[in-house]
């Protein structure tokens, strides 16, 4: 019953123009052309709240800064205690083929640890996103998915594009955890307003809205996501906060050394 | 004999200069205090047998961090212990092996706060000094350290606490920059202290022949330690190279130190007589060579580290001349994570120590080989953690499991319930500990 009016709102988009709206594939590039700033840190406060109404909280503070050929992320925990000083960096490669890597930093061990690659598909920090979609933002990356625009609809008032993307190979769907994906692009900040996720049988399995876009310096920018998890009435949400697009940003954030320093 | 000190110094020096002549970085946190502390209550042993009850303790762990001007960060964090039995040390513990500055304060036979931190830190362009009582870690290990030897080690409940909660920080200045694209790491170590071992009868006092600090019974004299206690003179040093080359994460470490076991030598022989002996145990210097490596592929990761120890002096067979055997010791390991489907972590480890000259007159093996295996899940969205951890030696057959269940109950809130069970000889590292086996259950809460 909760997903009936889900599953309605879902397979109605608006087909009339469809002739006009540009394809699939050149939304999903001009989504990954988007301008994210070279440098950008920010505060995310996440809240994973279960279907009794059960909060844990997570506080991190991230930087982000792309250097020719790759983008590097790193996020400090902040709280609850027992995570605070727990730090996680990411090197992630623009070239094909070039795996990521990935260093944490535990305070209960007082050392920074190579790590191996999470599963793509896999909860990140038992949230409803996965380690996908916190590193795409929720962005459907180009050579996963094949992209097809279906109509456009509005939300909160602003045109969207609606695309379906379906993984390219069985093989990719389970690997993501995703059998098909519905987004609601913004046709003015090629950003993802809402997105319906399938799992890899058929089943509806989650909704992630985004909302509270703001341009900061020149930049939209998303404050708050919240990603429902259907079967178990799970959900997470992630508010952003502190966002800044600095023009310099220390490069000892994103070494063993940083991770060690901490904020 | 002070070369590596006096460079080790001079290096800090330099490097303290040039971060007190540096601007600061623009982008930087802003100035503010963070304050936390962490309760943990944690019973050990088995309720139903008074005389293998170790410990019911609550431990209080505050932590201060003080963000400064011109970039400089204060870290402060302490430590104080109570527990109720007075097992796991009865008594006074013996505190000869750490330096006054080190020392914790006992407050009775069963109160002990400690300093556990404190240090001032200042980041330099890319450089970070960092000056106090800390910890250094060096090596990719787990559970068993290889060359991970910068920091002493409290032996009081064996190898089951935290590595980070057994090091003793020490004293020290320690400055990581970057050189020619390579980190280079410098440590000078003024603080002497050593490893801190359990009293003989306490529930860990180390019984196998080979790991026992003192001769063997009926020795009923005293030993008297003699620690290096010059702050210059005696201070260790080390440096360590780091770079990432080709995916791999590659360092090169060298220290020169006092080892942190004494050794007891007599020019004459020992004689039993329990009137005669006062024996004096003394640290030796040393020199630690080592490398390390590790990369990920995929959902694996691979890890390694090599130390050799140039001049390490071990226990003869030879009980009545006590005279220390000399011999090389090249210790490494090789440990192999993955993260397999469903989140599974799987982690395995071969550790290997090789004693390479005069073997004959050790009473060790020459080669000791322990292989450690880890599994790990977490379910109900990581709110709780299922972990069994099996450590065995291969030469005496000895070991121990220890498979343990945490939940985070709420945010700030965990307990964990879990058992220790050994097996083996007793002259084996883990056998000797057969009558320990015990139920561990704790509760922590952070403030």
């Amino acid at each position: 019953v909760a997903t009936l009016p889900w599953v309605l709102s879902a397979g109605a988009p608006d087909r009339f123009q469809q002739s006009a709206l540009p394809s699939g594939d050149e939304i999903s590039r001009r989504v990954h052309a988007r301008d994210e700033g070279r440098m950008m840190s920010r505060t995310v406060v996440m809240e994973l709240v279960d279907r009794e109404g059960r909060t844990r909280r997570r506080v991190t503070r991230s930087f982000r800064k792309d250097y020719p050929g790759e983008r590097r992320t790193v996020i400090f925990f902040l709280s609850p205690t027992n995570v605070k000083g727990t730090a996680w960096l990411t090197y992630d490669y623009d070239a094909a083929g070039r795996a990521d890597e990935q260093w944490i930093y535990l305070p209960a061990v007082r050392a920074v640890r190579r790590i191996p690659a999470s599963e793509r598909g896999a909860s990140f920090l038992g949230s409803d996103f996965t380690h996908e979609d916190i590193r795409t933002e929720a962005q459907l990356p180009l050579t996963d998915y094949r992209h097809d625009v279906v109509g456009e609809e509005r939300i909160d008032g602003r045109r969207c594009y609606v695309v379906e993307a379906v993984p390219v190979s069985t093989a990719v769907a389970k690997e993501l955890g995703y059998g098909r994906v519905r987004q609601w692009i913004d046709a003015e900040t090629w950003m993802s307003r809402r997105g319906l996720y399938w799992d890899v049988t058929g089943n509806p399995l989650k909704e992630v809205t985004v909302q509270d876009v703001r341009q900061v310096q020149g930049i939209w920018t998303a404050y708050r996501f919240e990603a429902t998890t259907h079967r178990t009435g799970h959900r997470t949400i992630l508010q952003v906060s502190d966002v800044e697009y600095p023009e310099a940003l220390d490069d000892v954030y994103f070494t063993e050394r940083g991770l060690r320093r901490g904020l | 004999v002070g070369g590596p000190r006096t460079v080790a110094a001079a290096w800090i020096l330099m490097s303290a200069s040039a971060v007190a002549a540096q601007d600061p970085v623009p982008v930087r946190s802003p100035e503010r205090i963070e304050a936390n502390t962490v309760i943990t209550i944690e019973f050990a042993g088995w309720p139903q047998r008074d005389t293998t009850r170790q410990k019911f303790e609550l431990v209080v762990e505050p932590e201060l961090r003080i963000s400064l001007p011109f970039q400089l960060k204060l870290t402060a964090s302490g430590r104080a212990r109570a527990d109720a039995f007075d097992s796991i040390e009865p008594g006074d513990p013996p505190l000869a092996g750490l330096s006054r500055a080190t020392r914790p304060v006992r407050l009775g036979d069963r109160v002990e706060l400690e300093l556990r931190e404190l240090q001032l830190q200042r980041t330099v362009r890319q450089g970070v000094l960092t000056l106090g009582k800390q910890q250094v870690v060096w090596g990719r290990s787990d559970s068993l350290r290889v060359l991970d030897v910068v920091n002493p080690q409290d032996f009081r409940e064996f190898i089951l606490e935290d590595l980070a909660d057994s090091r003793i920080p020490l004293w020290m200045a320690n400055v990581e920059v970057p050189v020619r694209g390579f980190v280079v790491q410098v440590l000078w170590i003024p603080d002497t202290s050593a490893h801190r071992v359990p009293p003989p009868g306490a529930p860990f006092a180390f019984t196998a022949a080979a790991l026992r600090p003192g001769p063997p019974p009926p020795f009923q004299g005293t030993i008297t330690l003699d620690r290096p206690h010059r702050p210059f003179v005696d201070a260790d040093a080390g440096v360590r190279l780091a770079r990432s080359w080709k995916g791999w994460d590659v360092t090169a470490n060298y220290l020169y130190h006092y080892d942190d076991r004494p050794i007891i030598s007599t020019t004459s022989p020992l004689t039993m007589d329990p009137t005669t002996p006062t024996l004096t145990a003394a640290f030796r210097r040393s020199h630690v060579a080592g490398a390390s490596f590790a990369s990920a592929y995929g959902p694996v990761a691979l890890r390694g580290e090599i130390a050799a120890t140039l001049d390490q002096f071990l226990p003869a067979k030879d009980p009545l001349s006590m005279a220390p055997v000399r011999t090389p010791v090249i210790a490494y390991v090789f440990g192999c994570d993955w993260l397999a489907p469903g989140q599974l972590l799987l982690s395995a480890q071969v550790f290997q120590d090789r004693a390479t000259r005069n073997t004959s007159r050790l009473i060790r093996r020459p080669v000791d080989t322990t292989v450690t295996l880890l599994a790990r899940r977490a379910f109900r969205r990581d709110t709780m953690t299922t972990q069994l951890m099996w450590l065995h030696g291969t030469g005496f057959r000895d070991g121990i499991v220890r498979p343990q269940v945490t939940l985070e109950l709420r945010d700030d809130l965990r307990a964990w319930v879990g058992v220790d069970l050994f097996y083996g000889p007793p002259d084996g590292l883990f056998g000797q500990f057969t009558q320990n086996d015990r139920l561990v259950a704790g509760l922590q809460i952070g403030m």
